[in-house]
């Protein structure tokens, strides 16, 4: 186990969360580059004496130096996480192993401007299985490729003018979320931006005082959800104009996904929301975190959604609609 | 006729007697006064029965005569008749003689028969009152009686030894069995003048004893006056020899004094006395051992110590046996158990008479006395702290030079407020003492126990495990290492905030970490807050962070001022600082207010403050830093224009600020 101080956890900032590929084991990483292993099973199995021991992390390690795990994202084998400059594959077997030492199974150095003093962030990973691709949303403004069969950095898109919060993957297109306030579709087989979009520009969406930036992007095949700064918007693909303005009492939103018929929403403000696509409140969860980061869900072979932000606490839901408990990061 | 006879013999006797009388005429009445005594005797001789007969008779012959007479006047011619008449009324005259003279006895026996009569009833009379004389008489004899029945003797209170012991102690003059053996009332008075003189036996011993009990007194006094005069000699010899000794460097009066005083101390405290002193003899010569107390008390408790232990068991005993007493005592009985609680209270609380003070010494006449202290009954070791220092004048240095303050948790969670003996909260709530600190007893610490020898089982489990090995803090050495250690850290403490209250920044703060030095915040104020007010201000908002926050710290406020711009820390000074992070809290002025987010902004900043350091920071290091990223803060929010060289305002999903600074050609900032 590793050794926080009480005001080192108080402080404590879960930034991402991912599932291990048979869907056993929960792993989150936070700020201080620290990686936390839930036993899923352990999590939701029969209350034992020592409540507050269940709660802990089966396992922990640390992944990064002075470093934080920005972004992860599972693969078959691996877990991949982000950090500043450079990613890393950790064989899931030695993640759930619960042994002293993790090592990294590779390292991958994200390619960046010689002259520049500062490291690029990864912010947002995706991967897609059928040709083993990583995409990652970077510090640098570009969202670059890894092929991670053979360990290639292949090529980037670039077209954002500030750094990119999210990223997301859907079919033969992907789309992202920056800094910058817009929100940009990218074709993966030409390898081009098919199309932009600024929400910030929009009256009934933007919010000048909170930003233009956009934190969240998810779509599918005919919507395109996205927020930040903006209010969290549903945008019809084909034309490109809002069809739902979701009004929330948020401060910005930094997690916003479709799933399934709902919109999974959380951000600065003490709640998730679950919504319809026109805007219906299906659920309202309350977190323990000031802001939410991280939201993951999974159906089988748990039913089990996961919430984490600026706080040592990850809220575990198993029906999506209530907290059921609350998890502590260490 | 008879009577006739006899009247005549009568009258014959009464003619024969006249002229007795009358011979005697000369002798003026003797004759009357003889025929009076005469016929008193004749009436007295005839039975008044025959006179009646014949008064009767008498009374017939006169009817006769009369009526005779009555006739033969009828007649009238007749002379013999005139005859007849004459000597019938002759013979009727004597008839009436003769019924005066029975009437004359008659009166004579009714005069007698009366005086018979008086004489009887006089006599009767007199018997009567002879009677009531007796009877009077009786009933005072029989209340004499009755008195005499109810007299109680004195004797009958005093106790007499049983009979057989008196038959077979007493000598024979006094018991004489043959008498008293029949006769209870002799035995009573034997046995009585037995214990008498037995009494006035012991009484002469007692006499005698007292005697002897004086002279032997007077001795004693007598005795007591020489040793008494004695001492000042002796005391004078002593003094003589102290050039002496003093000459040939033998301080041994001084050790052989202190050596007997400790002997008499507890032994936990002993165990410290001779720790300390042997510490002090091997490495430190500026440390003062020294035993306190009164000798005497200590000398009786040493006494009486075996005995003090069993007796409480016996008291809680025969406590619960008056309880069940009856009720209507009840009253006395309260007062009395009020008392005597009392009594135990204060026997619970018992300390030890004799303390071990041990004075540390510093550089700048600074001095800590600790004195240590046995509470005999509940066992455990507490310590009071005088921290002597001069003068250093600051406001606000408040209680952080308090010596309770400056121990208060020497080793982690050693704060003190318990004891950390487990049976004293029962030995306590028993008497419903409430807390172990609310009796001025002294500061039961943990190290304290640990340098008297004292072992006691850890309340949380978890501190069995973090205690550090025992062997090292049994060591008097460290623990007073440690304390210099604390003492030091205190006074440069005060120093520090001294300087900050002053206005003063430190230019370069002492740490190894780069520190930015040209901030354009200024420290507008720094003061002295309390944990009341940090409540005020906090607990209301959060709750959470009372786990790394508690009373025990040290709070100050420190007010940081960008031109119009302005933030408020509130810093919790840890009792264990500088090697604990002291803790900051800020809050934006409400001028100051960031446009969304404030929450995750304020986290941001004093995670930067608190968390992310290598080694623990000063409080100067950490205001500077908080001078370094309320510049960063307002120049990214653009509130004042850009001064500090940064790549980007904000970075990363977290939209984080580049507070981190990096000593690069002119110092830059940076993200986390």
């Amino acid at each position: 186990m590793l050794n926080y101080s009480k005001s080192m956890l108080h402080y404590n900032v879960v930034l991402c969360q991912a599932f291990s590929p048979d869907g056993n084991y929960l792993v989150a990483g936070n700020i201080y580059g620290d990686i936390s292993v839930f036993d899923i099973s352990m999590v939701l199995g029969p209350q034992q004496d020592d409540s507050n021991e269940l709660l802990k992390p089966m396992h922990q390690f640390k992944a990064y130096q002075d470093q934080q795990v920005q972004s992860m994202v599972t693969t078959e084998n691996f877990l991949i996480t982000g950090t500043c400059g450079e990613i890393t594959g950790w064989d899931w077997k030695v993640v759930i192993s619960k042994s002293q030492k993790v090592k990294p199974s590779w390292t991958k150095q994200i390619p960046s401007k010689k002259d520049s003093l500062e490291k690029l962030d990864v912010n947002s990973m995706v991967y897609a299985k059928e040709n083993q691709m990583v995409y990652i949303g970077c510090g640098d403004n570009k969202i670059h490729t890894i092929n991670i069969s053979e360990g290639k950095i292949l090529n980037s898109f670039s077209g954002h003018t500030d750094f990119i919060h999210s990223i997301a993957l859907h079919g033969k297109q992907l789309a992202s979320g920056s800094e910058d306030g817009t929100v940009r579709l990218w074709d993966l087989r030409n390898k081009e931006n098919t199309n932009i979009l600024k929400p910030y520009l929009d009256n009934k969406v933007s919010r000048p005082k909170i930003g233009k930036w956009i934190g969240a992007v998810d779509f599918n095949d005919d919507w395109l959800l996205c927020g930040g700064g903006p209010k969290l918007s549903l945008w019809h693909l084909r034309t490109m104009e809002p069809a739902t303005i979701f009004d929330l009492s948020d401060d910005g939103v930094h997690v916003a996904n479709t799933y399934e018929d709902r919109v999974i929403v959380g951000g600065t403000m003490p709640y998730l929301y679950h919504l319809s696509y026109q805007g219906v409140t299906l659920a309202k969860i309350p977190v323990s975190s000031n802001t939410i980061y991280s939201v993951v869900y999974q159906e089988q072979p748990h039913q089990f959604l996961s919430i984490g932000g600026s706080s040592n606490a990850l809220d575990i839901c198993t029906n999506f609609n209530y907290r059921e408990l609350v998890l502590n990061f260490a | 006729m008879g009577k006739k006879e006899d009247s005549d013999s009568q009258k014959t006797n009464s003619e024969a007697s006249s002229p007795v009388r009358n011979s005697e005429a000369s002798k003026a009445n003797d004759i009357y006064k003889t025929i009076v005594s005469y016929e008193e005797e004749e009436a007295c001789r005839r039975s008044s029965e025959d006179d009646a007969q014949l008064f009767y008779k008498t009374c017939d012959v006169i009817r006769k005569n009369m009526t005779e007479i009555a006739r033969l006047k009828a007649v009238k011619d007749d002379a013999n008749a005139k005859d007849q008449i004459k000597n019938l009324q002759v013979e009727t005259a004597l008839q009436f003689i003769e019924l005066k003279k029975l009437n004359r006895l008659e009166k004579f026996r009714t005069k007698a028969s009366r005086d018979q009569l008086l004489a009887a009833k006089s006599n009767v009379d007199n018997r009567h009152l002879q009677l009531q004389n007796l009877l009077y008489e009786v009933i005072h004899l029989k209340k004499d009686v009755m008195k005499c029945l109810q007299f109680k003797s004195k004797d009958e209170k005093i106790e007499l030894i049983p009979e057989e012991d008196f038959y077979k102690e007493a000598p024979e003059s006094i018991t004489r069995p043959d008498v008293t053996k029949d006769d209870p009332h002799q035995k009573r008075l034997a046995r009585l003048e037995w214990e008498l003189t037995q009494r006035k036996e012991l009484a002469v011993l007692c006499d005698n004893l007292s005697e002897t009990k004086k002279s032997v007194a007077s001795s004693i006094e007598s005795k007591q006056s020489r040793l008494d005069n004695l001492a000042p000699q002796l005391r004078g010899i002593l003094e003589a020899s102290k050039p002496l000794q003093e000459s040939l460097g033998l301080p041994l009066d001084k050790i052989k004094l202190e050596h007997e005083k400790a002997s008499l101390l507890a032994s936990p405290l002993y165990i410290i006395y001779a720790k300390a002193s042997a510490f002090r003899d091997a490495c430190d010569n500026t440390l003062l051992v020294s035993v306190e107390g009164d000798e005497e008390e200590a000398k009786r408790i040493s006494n009486s110590d075996s005995p003090q232990d069993s007796d409480s068991e016996n008291d809680d005993k025969s406590e619960s046996i008056q309880e069940e007493a009856p009720v209507h005592k009840k009253r006395h009985h309260r007062i009395s158990k009020e008392a005597r609680l009392e009594e135990k209270k204060q026997r619970i609380l018992h300390k030890h008479p004799l303390s071990v003070k041990i004075i540390v010494s510093f550089k700048d006449d600074t001095k800590l006395k600790l004195q240590f202290f046995y509470l005999t009954v509940l066992k455990v070791i507490t310590v009071q702290s005088d921290l002597l220092t001069v003068n250093l004048g600051g406001i606000s240095v408040g209680d952080m030079l308090v010596s309770e303050s400056v121990l208060r948790e020497l080793y982690p969670g050693d704060t003190g407020l318990e004891s950390p003996n487990p049976a004293n909260h029962y030995q306590l709530s028993k008497y419903k003492l409430g807390k172990f600190s609310a009796h001025n007893l002294g500061t039961p610490y943990k190290w304290a126990q640990r340098m008297a020898g004292l072992h006691f089982v850890p309340i949380e489990a978890s501190e069995q495990k973090s205690v550090v090995p025992d062997s090292i803090q049994d060591n008097v050495e460290s623990v007073l290492r440690e304390i210099k250690k604390r003492v030091k850290a205190r006074l440069e403490l005060c120093a520090e905030i001294r300087e900050l209250e002053s206005g003063n920044m430190p230019a370069f703060p002492d740490t190894d970490e780069p520190i930015p030095t040209k901030t354009s915040t200024i420290l507008h104020q720094f003061m002295i807050s309390s944990w009341k007010n940090y409540c005020q201000v906090f607990r209301c908002m959060e709750t959470s962070d009372q786990e790394y926050v508690s009373t025990s710290d040290i709070f100050y406020e420190a007010v940081l001022r960008r031109e119009n711009s302005e933030m408020i820390a509130f810093i919790a000074i840890k009792p264990d600082y500088p090697k604990v992070t002291s803790t900051f809290r800020i809050m934006f002025s409400p001028q100051t207010q960031p446009a969304s987010n404030k929450q995750d902004i304020v986290r941001d900043i004093e995670r930067e403050i608190n968390v992310m350091w290598e080694k623990p920071p000063t409080i100067s290091a950490q205001l500077q830093r908080l001078r370094a990223c309320f510049d960063i803060f307002l120049e990214t929010e653009g509130c004042v224009p850009r001064e500090k060289i940064f790549f980007h305002p904000v970075r990363g999903r977290t939209r984080s600020r580049p507070y981190k600074y990096v000593e690069i050609g002119g110092g830059i900032f940076t993200h986390r």
